[in-house]
């Protein structure tokens, strides 16, 4: 199949992103590394009027080491972070997750920011980014605003981005004293869509337990450290409580499952990893 | 034979792909790289969205007015100047390349559009409006055999059977009674596909002229199907010329299946007097293209208490699809001759149907038919052993047949050539995978872990008799038709006047080497180097030798061709010789060939080059001795006798040559995860002489990935209501390196007598012999009976049992309605607007639109009947759709009932919901339970994101109705705003 007719942006600075996305809105799509959405043109299921090109923008930054956090650039490919030779201590979260996004092809091409954006229910990438609470900065002409992975993902492939708005920048918190971090997946295949994935900090507090493939979203539950020794009956609660439906790759009983004993091993790995 | 080749010879050596340079510099000139003519129309295919229904109404004004159409043919255009497609099995309906009132499976051709560019068509398809009215298809096998009142063909054929067959050979009734010990056992196998890289490709253009449709297309033969396609276009043979391009992106059977494109396309030539160049996508070939069949078998044997079998009872249901075609029923009839596999059994029933479903017709597919056959066979031997209590090794060893008894005639007609059955098993036995795998089993006992091993034992068939199929039929009707069996192979080789040599065939390479092969073969026959050897694989009915069995399927190559390559180059090298002998003054008989020179035998000073040698009858005709004919081009038609007709007795020898197969592997489960992983595999080949180990491994790679594939991923999956949900490869999911170990690859060669190089064919025998090895072996690790491919995550999580006793917490209440819909779900509000208000608001039809997220437009057509448009989006996917709904069962106040149905640019739906007010703890809550069906693209491709989207708009929908305007949600109002809703 081929795409629809689209009006093509190059665009080679975030204003003139911004423009256009003021100018355009809903009927214009971001292209960044593309992996998502070039299939999607292609199948005609995705069949925006405008295309705007951010890959050859010249005015954003690419991976910036700060303090305590970590600075991420719209355009900075998976790749790159997986080989950012910080990454094992500064984001071990990332660092185990990153070969899960895709193949490395895929890595190549695919922006850490686009995938986030994308939001689809059963990517790594947003997972870690709701695990960490990271922030992600949004510019739009009206100015620039700052929102929590706790508080972007509304359902599959819907985030709070606006349609005039553009993701400029990912933060997100560098590996803490005292906190372990773990991650797992399920699939099918390998570098296939999640059936299930499992993104875990914890520390003396709280597991910051998150979960995707399963929800219609990334799908985040906090327990006090103390309830540790309920976690098996903690985790069936939370499984059950989903709603979760049987589909054609996977039964509703195996997804709980898959809940209950890799969400769990996730876990213990997390506790072992502090 | 063989023993004059010289010895540092080509065949039998690791000689690299000859192909492989201009392949991977990309210089490869696959179809679509191939030229067309500037004007040329590219043709884009409507297909259906249902499994069954009639055609209402198709609404083309908005498409043929679009600027760069040419125009749209449906089907009716095309029947009325063309025939219906010819099938094996005749048939009281028709089968149409395009459906002309009736659809009978999801992606069946509807229409043709031609415009100046793919995209332009594809613009043209958007536009296009269908109205079905849709009927409840047949989706198993079970429900086509059993139903009374569900048909794919409503109108004549009051029956899904197409073919029923019993078989008798030897006595097996004598067995079948209460004294014997009967072990039984079902097999289902899925339906799926060896998905090539590259898709159909065809450019057809007739000539108005000579009357003559010139096609060049990625068609792979057989070339029996020439005729099934002439007659269709109602020409005469010769005036349908294929031709093919020059390189194939693969096929593995599966192009065979692109003939009623060319059919299509050439008649959309005629009508627009323009050449019409078609390229299928992903979508299409998943979706259309073809599939193998799936089948359910009932297999039953007598055995004795050794394990040796002394009677099989085959019942055996191939499901073929919408349509039986050409060349179907052939997945149920080219393992006839081979029932009784690699074992001594003497005495087979066998009862063969085959059924239709609203599935998109069955084709050619690597193995064709093997994986079924066998995967029913070797699971009973497993089966076999587990009731004795015996080693599987063990049941296997005492019915394989003798090297003695070779050659072997089945009872079922096949003649298998040759063969050393307990040599190869011998061979694998002693390997360390196997030693490796024995001891894992037993360590994995010990450490708890679930570990399983399987065995297969497998006839890999090659060199199809053309005549097999009509074993469908009937014996008289074969007399009223005409015997046909047999099946020639050809090859031209020709000599330039500098020594350049020159060869043809007529197989339809795909991608397996043929050119290093046939220039192994030339190059040992004249003693020259591979670089003087020049192979043309492209083939053309106009200019090329060619007959009914010509193309690339059935593993012909290496013994038939390759062989017929060997013979003509032979028949060369003698006149050679005689005209050597002439200017050596030597006998012709002691006249060598090695290192591009000629010599005497007896004298290697006295020689001639090569390149001289050839020059001869090129420039100086007059002068050859004998007066021999100069012709230096020799053309040779290689067949075998033994490949004759069914008899009178059903007796048919299948194949040509007969190769065998022996694998064990041990599989590891998860039960975690419920994975499978293939931890060791070991598998034995013995297919005669191999000319290059190289490739020949290369084939058993590449068919071994394809089982893993089958084994443990690959299905076309349907729903109940016949929505198909292998689209993409988001679902239809293949093995990639990571999934597909590097199996142990042994071989021994026993000749074939009938082939002129010994050969036989490999490319198929493990898509035969893998998938069951693994079945046996999660058989043998979970101790279970029934096994069912492939072993996806889920379904091995229900083999392991881990789906029952789930503990349920007390406030999870869920009750289902529409359970009869695929989609569904409930949900629930506290109301926080007064009851009566919420009524009036709903009912009040006028400004409904306004309330409900995406609405565009709704009118009450006659009362509480509604139509409008919505727009939906999910995130990046918007679809504007019109929709009717109407509402039934009112209760003031407290329910009704929605029903209704939707369709746009990406698919349709139809659905239902009850809503009800309910009170509870003096509160009052807003609850609705739904039902819904989707059909189409956004089905195809999407459905892993469709129920949560679905969930997620009729929840806002709902949710849209109870929301006071002053609250304050800033979720709700956050997805309002994405659903362009002001609030």
């Amino acid at each position: 199949m081929k795409p629809c007719n689209f009006t093509y942006i190059k665009s080679s600075s975030i204003n003139e992103v911004l423009d256009a996305l003021d100018i355009h809105g809903e009927k214009a799509q971001i292209l960044a590394g593309g992996q998502s959405l070039i299939s999607m043109l292609n199948m005609r299921i995705v069949n925006p009027e405008i295309i705007i090109d951010i890959n050859f923008l010249k005015d954003v930054i690419s991976l910036e080491n700060k303090d305590n956090t970590i600075e991420i650039g719209p355009l900075f490919r998976q790749l790159e972070l997986e080989n950012w030779s910080d990454l094992k201590s500064k984001l071990p979260l990332i660092y185990q997750s990153i070969p899960y996004v895709g193949q490395i092809q895929h890595r190549a091409r695919g922006t850490v920011l686009g995938s986030i954006c994308h939001g689809d229910p059963t990517s790594e990438l947003p997972l870690c980014f709701l695990a960490l609470n990271g922030k992600i900065y949004l510019k739009s002409k009206k100015g620039l605003r700052s929102i929590s992975a706790n508080d972007f993902y509304l359902g599959p492939l819907l985030t709070s981005k606006n349609s005039n708005e553009v993701a400029i920048k990912l933060e997100l918190p560098t590996k803490k004293e005292a906190t372990g971090y773990a991650f797992n997946e399920v699939s099918e295949k390998y570098s296939d869509y999640a059936i299930a994935s499992f993104a875990v900090v914890t520390d003396d507090n709280k597991i910051r337990f998150t979960l995707g493939g399963i929800p219609s979203k990334p799908t985040v539950i906090e327990w006090n450290i103390k309830n540790f020794e309920f976690i098996d009956e903690l985790l069936n609660d939370f499984a059950w409580n989903l709603d979760i439906e049987d589909d054609q790759h996977a039964s509703a009983t195996y997804k709980r499952d898959l809940i209950r004993k890799v969400g769990k091993n996730t876990i213990l790995s997390s506790v072992k990893n502090i | 034979m063989l023993e004059d080749q010289p010895i540092d010879c080509f065949i039998g050596n690791n000689l690299s792909r000859v192909e492989d340079d201009k392949l991977l510099n990309g210089k490869g000139q696959f179809g679509s790289d191939t030229p067309f003519k500037p004007d040329a129309l590219h043709a884009v295919v409507l297909r259906s969205e249902h499994a069954s229904g009639k055609i209402k109404r198709i609404d083309f004004s908005k498409a043929k007015k679009l600027k760069g159409v040419h125009s749209v043919i449906t089907g009716k255009d095309f029947s009325k100047i063309s025939n219906p497609l010819l099938s094996v099995i005749r048939t009281e309906f028709k089968t149409w390349c395009c459906a002309v009132d009736e659809v009978h499976y999801v992606g069946e051709p509807l229409a043709i559009i031609l415009a100046k560019s793919r995209y332009v068509g594809e613009d043209a398809l958007q536009l296009i409006d269908v109205e079905y009215s849709v009927n409840q298809p047949v989706i198993s096998i079970k429900e086509a055999i059993n139903t009374k009142t569900k048909f794919v063909h409503k109108k004549k054929f009051k029956s899904n059977v197409v073919s029923d067959r019993n078989f008798e050979y030897g006595n097996p009734n004598k067995f079948f009674t209460k004294s014997n010990k009967i072990v039984e056992v079902e097999i289902e196998y899925p339906r799926n596909s060896c998905t090539p890289l590259e898709g159909f490709v065809v450019h057809s253009e007739y000539d108005a002229a000579s009357g003559v449709y010139d096609v060049k297309s990625n068609f792979q033969g057989p070339f029996s199907l020439h005729s099934v396609l002439s007659r269709a276009l109602k020409v005469e043979e010769g005036k349908l010329r294929l031709i093919s391009f020059e390189d194939s992106g693969g096929s593995f059977g599966i192009k065979q299946a692109i003939m009623p494109m060319i059919i299509l396309t050439c008649l959309a030539s005629k009508l627009s007097n323009k050449q019409v160049i078609w390229v299928e996508d992903r979508l299409e070939h998943l979706t259309a293209a073809s599939s193998a069949t799936g089948r359910l078998t009932k297999l039953r044997a007598s055995i004795n208490e050794k394990g040796l079998i002394e009677a099989l009872d085959y019942d055996q249901i191939d499901d073929v699809g919408a349509y039986p075609r050409a060349p179907e029923p052939a997945s149920l009839y080219r393992m006839h001759g081979n029932l009784s596999g690699a074992y001594k059994v003497k005495n087979i029933r066998c009862r063969n149907r085959v059924v239709l479903t609203n599935k998109t017709p069955s084709g050619l597919n690597r193995g064709f038919g093997g994986p079924q056959h066998y995967f029913a066979l070797e699971r009973l031997v497993h089966q076999i052993a587990v009731e004795l209590d015996l080693n599987v090794l063990d049941v296997i060893k005492v019915n394989l047949l003798e090297k003695k008894q070779f050659p072997y005639k089945s009872p079922s007609g096949a003649l298998l050539d040759s063969g050393d059955f307990q040599k190869l098993v011998r061979k694998v036995v002693k390997s360390s995978t196997y030693k490796n795998i024995l001891k894992k089993k037993n360590n994995a006992i010990k450490n708890g872990k679930i570990y399983g091993i399987g065995y297969s034992a497998i006839i890999e068939p090659s060199i199809s008799n053309m005549g097999y199929v009509t074993t469908a039929l009937p014996y008289k009707d074969r007399e009223k038709t005409g015997h046909k069996g047999g099946a020639l192979a050809s090859t031209s080789v020709s000599i330039g006047p500098t020594g350049s040599v020159y060869v043809t065939c007529d197989s339809l390479p795909q991608g397996q080497g043929h050119k290093t092969i046939l220039s192994q073969i030339v190059a040992d026959v004249f003693g020259i180097k591979i670089n003087d050897v020049f192979v043309n694989t492209t083939h053309d009915t106009h200019k090329d030798a060619w007959s009914i069995a010509a193309g690339n399927y059935s593993s012909r190559f290496a013994g038939a061709v390759a062989g017929s390559a060997f013979n003509a180059a032979n028949n060369l090298k003698k006149k050679l010789q005689k005209i050597a002998a002439s200017q050596l003054n030597c006998k012709s008989e002691n006249v060598l060939f090695d290192k591009e020179k000629v010599y005497d035998k007896k004298n290697s000073d006295n020689y001639l080059n090569f390149k001289r040698l050839v020059g001869i009858p090129h420039w100086s005709p007059g002068n050859l001795p004998e007066k021999l004919n100069p012709s230096l081009k020799e053309t040779v038609f290689w067949g075998n006798e033994k490949l004759r007709p069914p008899n009178e007795k059903d007796e048919i020898n299948g194949s040509l040559a007969y190769g065998f197969v022996f694998d064990v592997c041990g599989i590891e489960i998860d039960p975690i995860t419920s994975k499978v992983k293939i931890d060791e595999y070991v598998t034995g080949h013995d297919a005669g002489k191999i000319i290059n180990p190289l490739l020949a491994n290369g084939q058993i790679y590449g068919a071994y990935a394809h089982a893993v594939g089958a084994s443990l991923l690959e299905e076309f999956k349907y729903n109940d209501n016949g929505s198909f949900l292998s689209g993409s490869f988001q679902d239809y999911h293949l093995p990639s390196t990571y999934e597909v170990n590097e199996p142990e690859i042994i071989h021994i060669e026993t000749p074939s007598p009938f082939t002129p190089l010994g050969s036989k064919g490999l490319g198929e025998g493990n898509c035969m012999s893998t998938p069951v090895a693994i079945a046996n072996a999660f058989s043998d690790a979970l101790k279970i009976k029934n096994v069912k491919l492939p072993l996806t995550n889920t379904k091995v999580h229900q083999y392991l049992n881990l789906n029952k006793n789930e503990k349920k917490p007390k406030h999870i209440n869920k009750n289902i309605n529409f359970k009869n819909y695929p989609i569904n779900g409930t949900g629930e509000f506290e109301l926080n607007i007064d009851q009566n208000k919420l009524w009036e608001k709903i009912f009040d039809f006028k400004n409904l639109n306004t309330i409900i997220p995406g609405c565009k437009s709704l009118k009450e057509i006659t009362k509480n009947n509604l139509n409008g448009t919505i727009q939906l989006n999910i995130g990046p996917v918007k679809g504007e759709y019109s929709f009717n709904v109407s509402i039934k069962k009112i209760k003031q106040n407290k329910s009704f009932e929605i029903s209704g149905n939707g369709h746009g640019e990406l698919g349709n739906g139809t659905g239902i919901a009850k809503i009800e007010i309910i009170n509870k703890n003096k509160k009052s809550f807003f609850a609705y339970s739904y039902g819904a069906k989707v059909d189409g693209k956004i089905m195809i491709v999407g459905n892993r994101l469709i129920n949560s989207s679905i969930k997620l708009l009729v929840n806002q929908i709902f949710q849209s109705f109870t929301l006071n305007k002053s609250s304050n949600e800033t979720f709700l109002k956050k997805l309002f705003r994405l659903f362009g809703i002001k609030i």
